[in-house]
């Protein structure tokens, strides 16, 4: 029964979405409005199709109803309630039907949010482009990631119940979805491009548009990483939050071009320039999105989600293929009319700051995609096998990251077209001093190492100049002046300071050392006592663990083994004392072999990793601000218009023709 | 916008009207680079899609070994038995070096197959195997063998230094040391036609040149 | 600030420089700043335990059986036995290169976390910094074209500037 209702609802997704498109495509072609129109409608029978599926899917899990084969493979009668419910994203066709439900609700609320603007050709094929994605994860659904199998059980048969890592922490029902909105989200903004580019219409109006859902993407996907970060620090227990593997290079690669992506589309909202960038940053978002996909779960390079082998690889590596030869041959096709019709008078003036944002994320994703696939490349080339790990990364990064951290300083207090040097030198004294303060502060605490005490030294200028905006702002307009996406965006850049603090302080001192402890006994290390008390055993109902209780200078904390029943794997669960200023995490490395045995475990000892979290917070804080619309004295018309001009090529005028900047407090 | 505008105004002085619509330029005849640089970003992009699209899946890959073609590590310990085992005293022989554990499914797989090689090669003596076990108490290899067959040495204890010398990735894997003592195979997973065939290719090799 | 001057080309010269916000004002903190990193850079580190130099060359090598892991980060008996190995070897005085090399030769190069910076390796190393290269070389040849057309572009007239001074008396001023 679920298996037909889910059946159903991909075939209701799929011909919805193949029949939408043809729609489309026809009304398009001739023009004819009320086609256009009635595409909308099937974005609808879309999200219906997406919609029984998950339906059907929970219903299946939360039954434990085996006669389905996703339920079959991966689920269990011991699985404990929320982590039935988060099953549903455990595992390859599970993760695809989550995808297909976040991308059609997307598509339903794009062709409701322009309902008044249906017949307008560039929605029209904004929808139709999403329509075709839609179309693609269907297919997927329909074939190599079928979640709807049916499969003869035998009597009392009981599943294997998700891998059970993913068991082990409340975290695994957020991290998937809240990452999915964000990795999806950035569809919204590529169909419509896809559609200004079609259309012609390559101004600045489908960029007001598409503002909202980019940083909310945006925002999300901020979360999902944050997230990934932390489950890997508690729940993985191997001391640290961030490893350069496959998985979390596949999330961070689209986050890097879309933060780009929105800084950039400010500089092509005020002056209309950068367009290329804009358009190119933008199809590598959502092509990133593909591949990362692709990367993951293809197989082809060794990575945790690539759970099962399956022929969903070269499918995915075909839609990247489509994506890509259409995002370049329309950017090249349209090439003429992305010109700007000004110039970037200047390197020293917030465009220029722009252009050196968009040249550092770009050089960002750079490195972090060729150090991902080198391998394969490598082997391709002459067969040799190397790998690419954690200090190529690193190294390459560092750099990197310093770099942006002076750019976060600066950029702010720049002014548009033109900033003289005195003005730079008035305006940053003060953040200057904030970062001289922030290195003193560390330098008194005993922090060593170049690059740890330059990331101090930026991070305070750059909070300096942050600080600097919001108290300006704030002076001016009150509390309005904390949101409106300047003040947000300020916000936002005190949660990545706070975060690239943390990650300088805690990669730079960390410290960590494994430890034999017999009952009773304690040991120091790092200024830190670790006593063992003895363990305890617990039987829960898809798992049996052993808890060892250590106590970390006097307060009790219980790191863990659990054994999972079926296929007996063991997992970790470490402990971790947080403080502001430092992170104690011990895992249990082996248990002892007598009661009175000694124990085995690990200790890490990292300062300030509570800051990345909080930072994280900060930033998602930050964007919720900047969506909250500012004070703006002429918001842009919806859609910009060419505009013929006798003798010339179609100019683009933005309706908006007022000389003071629209949307932003002039003192930036 | 009309900031642009104004600047793009025509070089003319003499207009001298406050408010002459501004009018643009003709724009400098595009070098039409746009066009090129898609073509060669795409160019790239396509042939990094060619190589995605011919790699094989990681957990297909072939199984290389650095070791295959250099001498054989030195391999010493005491068997289950007690007794003391070095390959060196294998020298003139066949040894199929094999690490596995009891609690790995594809070893208990490969089992057999092993046990059938070791007998048809124990009447001429040319060709013995070795096994060293991997992270396992002496009770459970002693059980393993006794449900699964196979009477040859058994190294178990501390094989930690044993399996690096190995390059040992994960068990199963079996190494076939040939008389001159040089590894020439190594097997993720045994059969015992696939032994054979390594044996009797090196017999091939030794005797072809004479 | 700029308001003053709307956007123009390098017609006008600049106004006189602020006293107190040159850079006589800006040599304490510089100055400051400089010292403090020279000397938190110079000063010795705090001693790392025998612990913490067997893990720090453990994260350079890679988990054989793990996936993308280094043997200092797993939990996996194969880097349980990689870690004592290094413990012995760094206990018989074997230096980091020599212990790394001991791991080449038995598991191939892909033990190895840091691509070489020799051969087919390098390029990795090599590629960003070219690139880098090149994109600062197009932004360089970009402003020097841009900076070209507009000197050889067209200049405001007296026209345009009433224009701009009459937009901007009646735009409300928002900054000091």
């Amino acid at each position: 029964m679920n298996s037909a209702l889910g059946v159903a609802g991909i075939v209701l997704g799929l011909l919805g979405s193949i029949c939408g498109i043809v729609v489309l495509a026809i009304g398009l072609r001739r023009g004819n409005a009320a086609l256009i129109r009635s595409g909308r409608s099937y974005a609808w029978l879309v999200l219906g199709g997406a919609v029984l599926c998950a339906v059907a899917m929970q219903r299946a899990l939360l039954t434990d109803d085996f006669t389905v084969s996703f339920v079959h493979d991966h689920s269990a009668t011991t699985t404990p309630g929320v982590f039935k419910f988060a099953t549903m994203w455990a595992a390859l066709e599970g993760s695809i039907l989550l995808w297909t439900l976040v991308l059609a609700s997307y598509t339903a609320i794009v062709g409701w949010r322009e309902r008044t603007r249906t017949d307008d050709p560039l929605v029209g094929w904004a929808l139709l482009v999403m329509l075709v994605v839609c179309a693609f994860f269907f297919l997927l659904l329909a074939g190599p990631a079928n979640p709807f199998g049916t499969v003869a059980i035998p009597e009392g048969y009981d599943g294997p119940g998700p891998n059970p890592l993913l068991q082990n922490h409340i975290l695994m029902a957020f991290h998937p979805p809240v990452l999915y909105l964000g990795y999806v989200g950035f569809t919204v903004p590529f169909a419509y491009a896809i559609g200004a580019l079609i259309t012609g219409r390559v101004g600045e109006g489908w960029l007001a548009g598409t503002r909202r859902w980019t940083l909310f993407s945006w925002a999300c996907l901020t979360a999902g990483i944050i997230m990934g970060a932390w489950w890997s620090y508690e729940v993985l227990g191997w001391g640290g939050y961030w490893a350069w593997d496959p998985v979390e290079n596949a999330s961070f690669l689209p986050w890097l071009t879309g933060t780009a992506y929105i800084h950039s589309v400010m500089v092509q909202e005020r002056r209309g320039m950068l367009r290329v960038w804009n358009l190119s940053l933008l199809c590598a978002t959502f092509s990133l999105t593909i591949l990362g996909t692709f990367l993951t779960r293809s197989g082809v390079i060794e990575s945790v989600h690539a759970f099962s082998e399956s022929g969903i690889g070269p499918m995915i590596l075909g839609f990247f293929t489509l994506i890509v030869v259409v995002s370049v041959g329309l950017i090249g096709w349209r090439g003429d009319r992305l010109r700007a019709p000004g110039r970037i008078d200047s390197p020293l003036s917030r465009e220029g700051a722009f252009l050196a944002n968009n040249i550092l994320f770009g050089a960002f994703a750079f490195v972090v995609l060729l150090g991902t696939v080198f391998p394969l490349i490598v082997e391709a080339s002459n067969g040799e096998r190397i790998s690419v790990g954690v200090p190529y990364f690193n190294r390459m990064s560092t750099p990197i990251g310093l770099t942006l951290l002076f750019l976060m300083a600066v950029a702010p207090v720049l002014p548009w077209r033109k900033a003289s040097g005195e003005l730079l030198r008035h305006r940053l004294l003060v953040p200057a001093w904030v970062g001289a303060g922030a290195l003193a502060i560390a330098v008194l605490l005993g922090a060593t190492g170049l690059s740890a005490l330059l990331a101090f030294l930026l991070g305070g200028f750059a909070a300096g100049a942050a600080g600097r905006q919001l108290v300006l702002a704030t002076r001016r307009q009150g509390w309005r002046g904390l949101v409106g996406r300047a003040n947000g965006g300020m916000i936002v850049h005190i949660g990545v300071i706070l975060i690239a603090v943390a990650i300088a302080a805690s990669t730079a001192y960390g410290r960590q050392t494994e430890m034999k402890l017999a009952p009773g006994q304690s040991a120091e290390f790092a200024g830190h006592t670790f006593v063992y008390r003895g363990t305890e055993q617990r039987l829960l109902s898809n798992r049996d663990v052993v808890e060892a209780t250590i106590e970390i200078d006097g307060s009790t904390y219980a790191p863990a083994l659990s054994r999972f029943r079926f296929g007996s794997t063991i997992i970790g669960t470490p402990s971790v004392a947080s403080t502001p200023r430092q992170d104690v995490a011990v895992t249990l490395l082996e248990l002892p072999a007598t009661a009175d045995g000694v124990v085995s475990i690990r200790v890490f000892v990292q300062p300030l990793i509570m800051w990345l979290w909080i930072g994280g917070g900060i930033m998602v804080f930050g964007t919720a601000m900047a969506i909250v619309p500012g004070r703006r004295r002429n918001p842009l018309a919806a859609v910009s218009a060419p505009i013929e001009v006798a003798g010339h090529d179609e100019i683009e005028v933005a309706v908006d023709d007022d000389p003071a900047p629209s949307g932003v407090p002039a003192e930036v | 916008m009309t900031e642009s505008a104004t600047t793009e105004s025509s070089k003319t002085d003499e207009v001298g009207e406050a408010d002459v619509p501004a009018r643009p330029t003709a724009r400098p005849t595009a070098r039409r680079s746009t066009p090129w640089i898609a073509a060669t970003v795409g160019v790239v992009l396509l042939l990094f899609i060619g190589v995605l699209a011919t790699r094989k899946p990681s957990d297909q890959k072939g199984i290389s070994s650095p070791l295959v073609g250099k001498a054989v590590p030195p391999l010493a310990g005491t068997t289950i038995d007690g007794k003391p085992f070095n390959i060196d005293d294998y020298r003139g022989r066949y040894v199929v070096v094999n690490f596995f554990a009891t609690w790995c499914v594809p070893c208990i797989q490969e089992h057999p197959e092993l046990v059938a090689f070791q007998e048809q090669h124990a009447a001429t003596g040319d060709a013995v195997v070795v096994s060293v076990a991997f992270n396992d108490t002496e009770e459970n290899i002693r059980a393993f063998f006794a449900t699964n067959g196979g009477n040859w040495p058994v190294i178990g204890g501390d094989t930690g230094p044993t399996i690096l010398d190995f390059g040992v990735v994960k068990v199963p894997e079996s190494y076939v040391v040939s008389p001159s003592r040089q590894v020439v195979a190594k097997f993720t997973g045994v059969t015992t036609a696939g032994l054979n065939e390594v044996m009797a290719d090196i017999n091939k090799q030794i005797s072809g040149p004479r | 600030m700029t308001a003053k001057e709307p956007g123009r080309s390098d017609a006008r010269p600049a106004p006189p420089a602020r006293q107190g916000s040159g850079w006589l004002a800006w040599a304490p903190v510089l100055v400051l700043a400089v010292a403090l990193l020279a000397f938190g850079s110079l000063r010795p580190r705090p001693p790392t335990t025998d612990a913490e130099r067997v893990n720090a060359i453990a994260l350079l090598i890679k988990c054989p059986q793990c996936v993308s892991q280094s043997a200092g980060a797993s939990d996996a008996e194969v880097s349980r036995q990689i870690r004592l190995d290094i413990a012995k070897r760094m206990s018989e005085g074997q230096s980091e290169e020599e212990i790394q090399d001991y791991f080449r030769e038995r598991y191939g190069d892909e033990i190895l976390l840091t691509p070489s910076a020799s051969g087919v390796g390098g390029v990795v190393w090599a590629l960003p910094v070219v690139a880098l290269v090149c994109a600062m070389a197009g932004l360089v040849a970009a402003f020097r074209r841009w900076r070209r057309t507009a000197e050889d572009g067209p200049r405001a007239t007296i026209a345009d500037e009433t224009i701009v001074s009459r937009a901007l008396q009646t735009t409300p001023q928002d900054h000091p």
